[in-house]
């Protein structure tokens, strides 16, 4: 996805630098645009 | 979590669906008894880690473990806890601060993950937040497993399948071309520098 192992993602999720919504059954889906707000400030 | 085929047998749909679970996130199953092994390695050894930490303080540093952190002060690395993660003192009038300090490689910076005066601390306040990620991490994969199971199997009861896999995922041993991977890592990341 973002070309990191899950660990490093969800340690993003974990510490509010990436913002997912909750769809159906609490998987998590993170919308492009917080891709690309996170890849325009990290 | 218990694993729920112990006390009765899978049937035969269950054990398809449950091979067509671990065939589709193949890489959730490797990476994460990894990442659950590296922080229950962060954990066992916390006491070690604080301990070279403050040996560290009262020591000189290399000019090379010095960095510049996010909050414009010079920190000194002591220990490589994991990939670009740092654990680092500060000198200060009375003793030392200490953080742990994540460097990303791309843009060149050094956030501050945390930070306090007591290392043993710092460390416990970082393993505890490794520990809400692989929360976090376990919770999704659940969600990911039942809506595969429910789209691949529709009007099935899977859900002893879903544990299943979460309970495989919670309690697998590394596997042996990851793990001597990992270990090389480890062995490269794990230098101690005092």
């Amino acid at each position: 996805m973002l070309g990191v192992n899950y660990f490093s993602v969800y340690r993003l999720i974990q510490r509010g630098k990436l913002k997912p919504c909750r769809a159906l059954r609490g998987k998590l889906l993170v919308p492009r645009t917080e891709l690309l707000k996170l890849l325009a400030t990290e | 979590m218990n694993n729920p085929f112990e006390h009765r047998r899978p049937t035969e749909l269950e054990d398809n669906a449950h091979a067509e679970a671990v065939r589709h996130f193949a890489d959730h199953l490797k990476q994460f008894p990894a990442s659950r092994e590296t922080v229950e390695r962060l954990e066992r050894d916390a006491d070690k880690i604080a301990l070279v930490a403050n040996r560290a303080a009262a020591r000189p540093t290399p000019k090379e473990n010095i960095i510049q952190a996010d909050d414009g002060k010079q920190w000194h690395k002591s220990v490589d806890l994991m990939e670009n993660i740092h654990f680092c003192h500060r000198p200060i009038s009375y003793g030392a601060e200490y953080a742990v300090v994540e460097h990303f490689p791309a843009h060149g910076t050094n956030e501050i993950l945390n930070r306090g005066w007591n290392a043993g601390e710092v460390l416990k306040a970082f393993t505890q937040g490794l520990r809400q990620t692989l929360q976090v991490w376990t919770e999704d994969i659940s969600g990911q497993v039942r809506e595969f199971l429910s789209e691949k199997f529709p009007g099935q009861d899977l859900s002893r399948v879903a544990d299943a896999f979460i309970h495989k995922c919670a309690t697998q041993a590394v596997s042996q071309k990851h793990s001597l991977t990992h270990s090389h890592q480890q062995n490269h990341s794990r230098g101690v520098r005092i």
